[in-house]
């Protein structure tokens, strides 16, 4: 059986009552979620989605990574965990082979990854 | 989708923290990304060890220990968001460092410390003496702050092994005296924190986040003494409750 974990709705603002009635569904155990997301499924803005994104970290319901994007393609290359900061140079980039030396060439986006399962209460 | 530049991730996650409710891990969330160890940083934090394991050092292993310091410092505070890292020397004889920025990261790191967002260079000096830094060392920081570098810089610090004198050590100390009255003093004056990194501090700094959360508790802490600004320790105050308040909250 999961474990579920409380996450009380007003440590966060800024998010509505019949957002916080959508939210629940696009939460799963183990499947990373980012604020475009929720933005895109129930019109939540990015501010309140990555205030409630870094604060389920914060009470332990999730952890929070980085994607690490390089200017060579779109997709992430990989995914670091937010207590650990950003990507150390010189790294050398898996898509495209080369080694990056400049932090102009990387891009981040916050994730939430749920590590229990979320009720918003 | 939003690809942020390191700059931007650290703007935009602060302007969404404003949104969360206080609590004490709030304060930890950014900073990995504002102090990021460098790579050189482990293996310097070795040869110190090797050092202060020593029982009698020579006077040419002191020495060398001073240079360990000092390199010590510079590495570790490169690897803040700084715009701008020198050393300074003033018309006296002794070397600081100085660490400054004007981009908006480096705006961060100075909120994250909480001072002063016009005046928000960093002067750093390092300290291998076998002594606790002395009242005339601590006053000299404060005086350079207060004399030369008035309208740039709002934070000093001491890199040092053995502390400095008149700080609490593992009891509370309910008195002052000796630097610890100097840094008290210039901060009820001037507004301005002096604080001390001893060994134990030093040997934490290898984990992203560690410098900024350290001196931001230490900023804290010299605030907290003097009686000012004490809304913003709450969650620190916690532990320190007597029993009889501690199971209220």
């Amino acid at each position: 059986m999961t474990d579920v974990g409380d996450f009380p709705k007003d440590a966060v603002s800024g998010i509505t009552p019949d957002e916080w009635e959508h939210l629940a569904s696009h939460f799963e155990v183990g499947r990373d979620i980012m604020p475009h997301v929720l933005g895109a499924s129930i019109g939540i803005e990015y501010r309140p989605a990555r205030a409630l994104l870094l604060a389920l970290g914060m009470f332990g319901l999730a952890e929070n990574y980085l994607y690490v994007y390089h200017v060579c393609t779109e997709a992430p290359l990989k995914a670091r965990k937010l207590s650990e900061g950003f990507e150390p140079l010189p790294w050398t980039c898996p898509y495209c082979e080369q080694s990056v030396v400049s932090r102009s060439e990387l891009r981040y986006d916050l994730v939430c990854r749920p590590t229990v399962a979320i009720r918003f209460v | 989708m939003a690809k942020l530049t390191e700059d931007e991730l650290i703007n935009v996650l602060a302007d969404a923290l404003k949104l969360v409710r206080d609590q004490p891990k709030k304060a930890g969330v950014l900073a990995p990304l504002l102090y990021e160890p460098r790579a050189r940083l482990p293996g310097l934090l070795q040869d110190l060890e090797v050092f202060v394991a020593k029982a009698n050092p020579t006077r040419e292993e002191r020495v060398a220990a001073g240079i360990l310091l000092e390199q010590l410092m510079l590495v570790t505070f490169a690897g803040l968001r700084y715009d701008t890292i020198a050393s300074y020397q003033s018309a006296g004889p002794q070397i600081d460092l100085l660490v400054n920025g004007s981009e908006l990261t480096w705006q961060s790191v100075a909120s994250y410390l909480r001072i002063d967002p016009q005046r928000r260079g960093i002067v750093v000096e390092a300290k291998a003496t076998e002594a606790p830094v002395s009242t005339a060392q601590f006053l000299r920081v404060c005086a350079l702050m207060q004399v030369n570098l008035a309208t740039t810089v709002s934070l000093g610090v001491f890199f040092t092994i053995k502390g400095a004198t008149g700080f609490p050590d593992e009891v509370r100390r309910r008195s002052v005296s000796d630097a610890r009255l100097e840094q008290m003093l210039f901060m009820a004056r001037h507004r301005l924190p002096v604080v001390v990194l001893d060994l134990d501090d030093i040997r934490q700094l290898n984990a992203p986040g560690a410098l900024v959360q350290i001196l931001a508790a230490k900023v804290q802490e010299v605030e907290a003494c003097t009686g000012m600004r004490l809304e913003m320790v709450d969650a620190r105050c916690l532990p320190d409750l007597p029993d009889h308040l501690k199971n209220l909250i």
